[in-house]
């Protein structure tokens, strides 16, 4: 196993913490109401359907691809279609801001929140900065590299 | 694709499956314990000390007769303890209550005029003059005149599908939590259906241990 050096580290804290804060996110959404979040998507501007869509896709995207974050299984493509998810919200709040739409948002931890539009630009763009780091230098201790590393023993049986 | 590959990839995928599997357990469990996110209530639904060790998130129905105990006692324990304790007032009007959301609109409309739990303590201890009713009752429009409450706000409050819409969302709260009765409470994020086991909850916070008398 390649030596951890300082950036290493770095990429293995912020995936852990960015695949962490995905997964809890996830279940807040999958024990809250349909109807609430219907509310929040159909708020940002988004039709019935896609709303109603979201609230079955997105908690099981959140929670599955943190938690593969988390330990490091198809890293690159979970931080690229986190990335491109984050991307597509980003866009989805830039336009309700300038509406000047109040946004609620379901967060992390705590209690709901019904002015949260300033709050969750800021936390998206700082997700997806975090997230390319997570994925070009988070790539020790990863199930990926794990199980890459037994292939050779199991060809040999 | 090399043979090598294709193992890689089988045990990739079932790796992800075991990710798949935790995760369902993970939900499953959390599900079971009533967990999950709470909308904040209009400030005029809180009462108790504005940072308390102990928050209290009651689902009731106004045309419960449990509810009407547990409301009588939670009033008490915030008299003795109104310095420790916050109470959050959540409407969970049960479908087969015939006015009991009405009657929520109502409280919610005397709450913006500063009048919420007098208007609610009201209607919990005199069910029996409104539940029963076939006609919206008319207690409603009496009692908000009796605490005082102005008309036309009254009225427009009443109109507003907002605050219709914001009780429709507390009660898919309420369901998306797994609740099936009221009164049930969350004390500190922990689930307690019912006046006795709401006490039990309290007694299991430690805190009124260190209070002098406790509770009983």
């Amino acid at each position: 196993m390649s030596k951890i050096n300082a950036i290493s580290l770095y990429g293995i804290i912020t995936r852990a913490l960015i695949g962490s804060s995905f997964f809890v996110s996830g279940i807040n959404k999958a024990l809250a109401s349909r109807e609430i979040l219907i509310e929040i998507y159909t708020g940002l501007g988004l039709t019935n359907f896609l709303s109603s869509a979201m609230v079955y896709i997105l908690p099981v995207v959140e929670i599955n691809l943190g938690l593969f974050l988390v330990f490091g299984l198809f890293n690159k493509q979970c931080s690229l279609v986190l990335t491109s998810g984050l991307a597509i919200y980003e866009i989805l709040l830039l336009q309700a801001w300038l509406r000047n739409v109040a946004i609620a948002a379901v967060p992390l931890f705590g209690i709901f929140m019904n002015e949260a539009l300033s709050r969750e630009i800021f936390e998206n763009v700082l997700l997806i900065l975090l997230l390319y780091p997570a994925a070009l230098y988070g790539l020790d201790f990863t199930l990926d590299k794990i199980l890459l590393s037994r292939k050779g023993k199991a060809i040999c049986k | 694709m090399k043979k090598e590959e294709k193992i890689y990839n089988a045990r990739r995928i079932f790796a992800a499956f075991l990710l798949i599997l935790f995760s369902t357990l993970t939900l499953v469990f959390l599900k079971a314990l009533h967990k999950g996110v709470i909308m904040p209530v209009p400030s005029y639904r809180s009462a108790g000390a504005a940072k308390a060790a102990i928050e209290i998130y009651e689902y009731t129905d106004l045309s419960c007769p449990a509810c009407t105990m547990s409301n009588e006692l939670l009033h008490n324990v915030l008299r003795v303890y109104g310095n420790v304790i916050r109470l959050h007032f959540k409407h969970f009007p049960l479908e087969y209550h015939k006015w009991s959301k009405k009657a929520a609109l109502y409280a919610d409309c005397a709450g913006e005029q500063g009048k919420f739990f007098d208007y609610a303590n009201f209607l919990f201890r005199n069910q029996d003059k409104w539940v029963g009713e076939e006609q919206e009752p008319k207690i409603f429009t009496a009692l908000a005149e009796n605490l005082g409450l102005d008309k036309d706000k009254l009225n427009i409050c009443l109109n507003n599908l907002a605050n219709t819409k914001r009780i429709n969302l507390e009660i898919a709260e309420g369901n998306a939590k797994g609740l099936e009765a009221t009164p049930t409470f969350f004390v500190n994020g922990k689930y307690a259906r019912g006046p006795h086991s709401l006490i039990e909850q309290l007694k299991a916070s430690g805190y009124f241990a260190k209070q002098t008398g406790g509770l009983k």
